[in-house]
């Protein structure tokens, strides 16, 4: 960005550092930013201190949440017994998002990707096996999404629970193959976890 | 297109594509290879490509295909596609339907995470999955190294199998993506990470993804063989008989997919050991072949290159009709340089049976040639330095 004000080229420089921004996006909103009013910059700014100093894994779920434990894990409403396992937090907005489960979540942090050097190790699996010990947990719903990825982790994750004897199911494939859970309509969701078959 | 018909391992989806090509109206073309721009329209019989060497005839072909499979059978590398110096290239056909037309898009840029951007759009609308766009525009490339199908490595008589199956169900090729993903997958962690409690999550799927392949190419050469057998002797003027068969990389006694996926998972079961000390996974349709006999004798080992050369053709022939069969029309033939390498009687043998197809390119560096035996309506394109004359 030679072509522009130091200041200008560093924010550029910055905002193309987040997945999906290139440089043309980058650009755009950098040249945005500086026509933002103060007060729209102030609160842009405070808004990301805010997520850095008060966003935190839940320790009980790993989920991201502002407070321990998060909002799910602290509801005594919640089903306690039947646990819905997603790779990300925001396969775990999507389910919340279609109202149609009332359990709870592990959020895993990933899938299993050994070419992109990611293992079992990676993932919040051995927190997830501490949960169980306590032995209120008698469902578990592997939610990762219908890709080579997401299905060899709800496999590996099958194999290593069943012993420990709960009921282990897979969210039914009312999904698109290679279809994403956060881009599945609420309705879609909500089907797929009702029919979700056993493992 | 259906996407939520996901295949399940009991069955497969067996729908054939509705929407097939009946005819190539026009081609559009912008720095594609050495053609620099073209917009060309082409009737229906058979159209001569000419030129001397090196003008860009088999280029021609080979755009076309790509709006069939969206990539190419003959690049190394597909940026390899854009002109030299040139940004993207773009290639527009339209083709006519049973109602309707179709304009089929492909469009190649530099840059990116992959060092090329590809867009392929039917309609304008945009497909982001290439099992979206397969089998829309249905067409069978005969490339030169095609002559060497059947006396080749395994490896081409397996793509052999997949453009086809491909081109007929787009639940095949999304099979063949997911099974070549969890392939490098457990190979990467036979070479790297052998625990056996992840080489077993992997071989779940592809002993699942794996049998519903397998079940598709028993299938598709089932159907093939007396296709093929019927063009070899019709060809050889009833001299030569052709059989083909599949050989799988695991017994296929059980057609059942449940029964086949059990198969696989005690194979894997038995030659993990050895697996992860040759760090790569032995068994499944990457280890597939077809075995071709011309008059009872395995064509690949002890066929004349003659003989190796017609069955390799009467298998592509085969190909285009198996298509027709299947979905009702023929599919477009582009047939790059074959003629070549055929002598008199097998040229006018082959030029009798080709009319079978409604439309047909066929690039040639000697148009009369064909003009002397063929009688039917013809017409000629010259392609000279990347250009088609105006005729
Ligand atoms: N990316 C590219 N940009 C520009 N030119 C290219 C590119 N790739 C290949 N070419 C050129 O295209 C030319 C024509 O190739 P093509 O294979 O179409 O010839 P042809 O007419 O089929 O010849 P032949 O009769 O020998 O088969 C080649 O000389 C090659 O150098
Ligand atoms: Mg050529
Ligand atoms: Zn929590």
């Amino acid at each position: 960005m030679l072509h522009y004000a130091q200041p200008i080229a560093r924010l550029i420089s910055e905002l193309s550092k987040m997945p999906t921004v290139g440089p043309k996006t980058a650009q755009r909103l950098a040249l945005h930013i500086v026509k933002m009013s103060q007060e729209s910059v102030n609160q842009l700014i405070s808004a990301i201190q805010e997520v850095k100093e008060k966003i935190r894994r839940c320790s009980l779920c790993n989920n991201l949440a502002d407070r321990d434990p998060c909002l799910v894990c602290s509801d005594p409403e919640r089903d306690r017994s039947t646990v819905c396992v997603v790779a990300e937090p925001k396969d775990a907005a999507a389910i919340e998002r279609s109202r149609g489960f009332k359990g709870m979540y592990h959020v895993l942090g990933g899938v299993l990707s050994p070419l992109d050097g990611i293992g079992p190790e990676n993932l919040s699996i051995s927190l997830l096996l501490k949960r169980m010990e306590e032995g209120t947990i008698t469902e578990v719903i592997l939610a990762t999404n219908p890709t080579v990825e997401g299905d060899a982790t709800a496999l590996y994750l099958g194999k290593l629970l069943q012993p420990l004897g709960p009921k282990v199911s897979r969210l039914a494939r009312g999904l698109p193959t290679g279809a994403d859970l956060d881009y599945a309509d609420e309705i879609t969701l909500a089907r797929s976890l009702e029919g979700r078959r056993d493992l | 297109m259906d996407s939520s018909s996901i295949p399940s391992p009991e069955g497969w989806d067996l729908r054939v594509l509705e929407v097939t090509l009946v005819e190539l109206l026009h081609l559009e073309l912008e720095n594609f290879r050495n053609l620099s721009r073209v917009s060309r329209s082409f009737p229906s019989g058979l159209n001569l490509v000419t030129g001397p060497n090196a003008q860009g005839k088999s280029n021609l072909l080979e755009a076309l295909f790509l709006l069939s499979v969206g990539k190419s059978l003959r690049a190394h590398r597909e940026d390899d596609l854009i002109q030299w110096g040139a940004p993207f290239a773009r290639i527009v056909g339209r083709t006519a339907l049973r109602d309707g037309e179709q304009t089929v898009e492909a469009v190649l840029e530099r840059g990116g995470a992959f060092g090329i951007r590809k867009t392929l759009r039917i309609n304008g609308t945009h497909c982001s999955r290439l099992s979206q766009f397969v089998g829309r525009t249905p067409m069978v490339h005969f490339l030169p190294s095609d002559l060497d199908l059947v006396q080749g490595e395994p490896f081409r008589r397996r793509r052999y199998l997949d453009v086809l199956g491909a081109q007929l169900h787009p639940d095949y090729l999304r099979e063949l993506q997911s099974y070549q993903k969890a392939l490098r997958e457990r190979n990467h962690l036979l070479r790297t990470d052998p625990r056996e409690s992840l080489l077993q999550s992997y071989e779940i799927l592809l002993a699942e993804s794996g049998s519903r392949i397998t079940l598709r190419r028993a299938a598709l050469v089932e159907r093939l063989a007396p296709l093929a057998a019927r063009f070899h002797r019709e060809f050889t003027q009833e001299v030569e008989n052709l059989r083909i068969e599949y050989r799988p990389s695991i017994e296929l006694e059980e057609r059942e997919a449940n029964l086949l996926v059990e198969a696989f998972l005690r194979e894997f079961a038995r030659s993990r050991g050895q697996e992860i000390v040759r760090k790569t996974t032995l068994t499944g349709p990457h280890r597939d072949d077809l075995a071709v006999f011309v008059n009872g004798k395995d064509a690949r080992f002890f066929g004349s290159q003659g003989q190796q050369r017609t069955a390799s053709i009467s298998l592509k022939l085969a190909e285009a009709g198996l298509m027709e069969e299947e979905q009702g029309d023929p599919p477009l033939l582009l047939l790059d340089d074959i003629l070549s390498e055929l002598d008199r009687a097998r040229t006018r043998s082959l030029l009798a049976h080709l009319p079978g197809s409604r439309q047909i390119l066929i690039t040639i560096t000697e148009e009369e040639k064909i003009r002397a035996m063929f009688t039917g309506p013809l017409s000629t394109h010259v392609i000279r330095q990347g250009e088609i004359l105006a005729c």
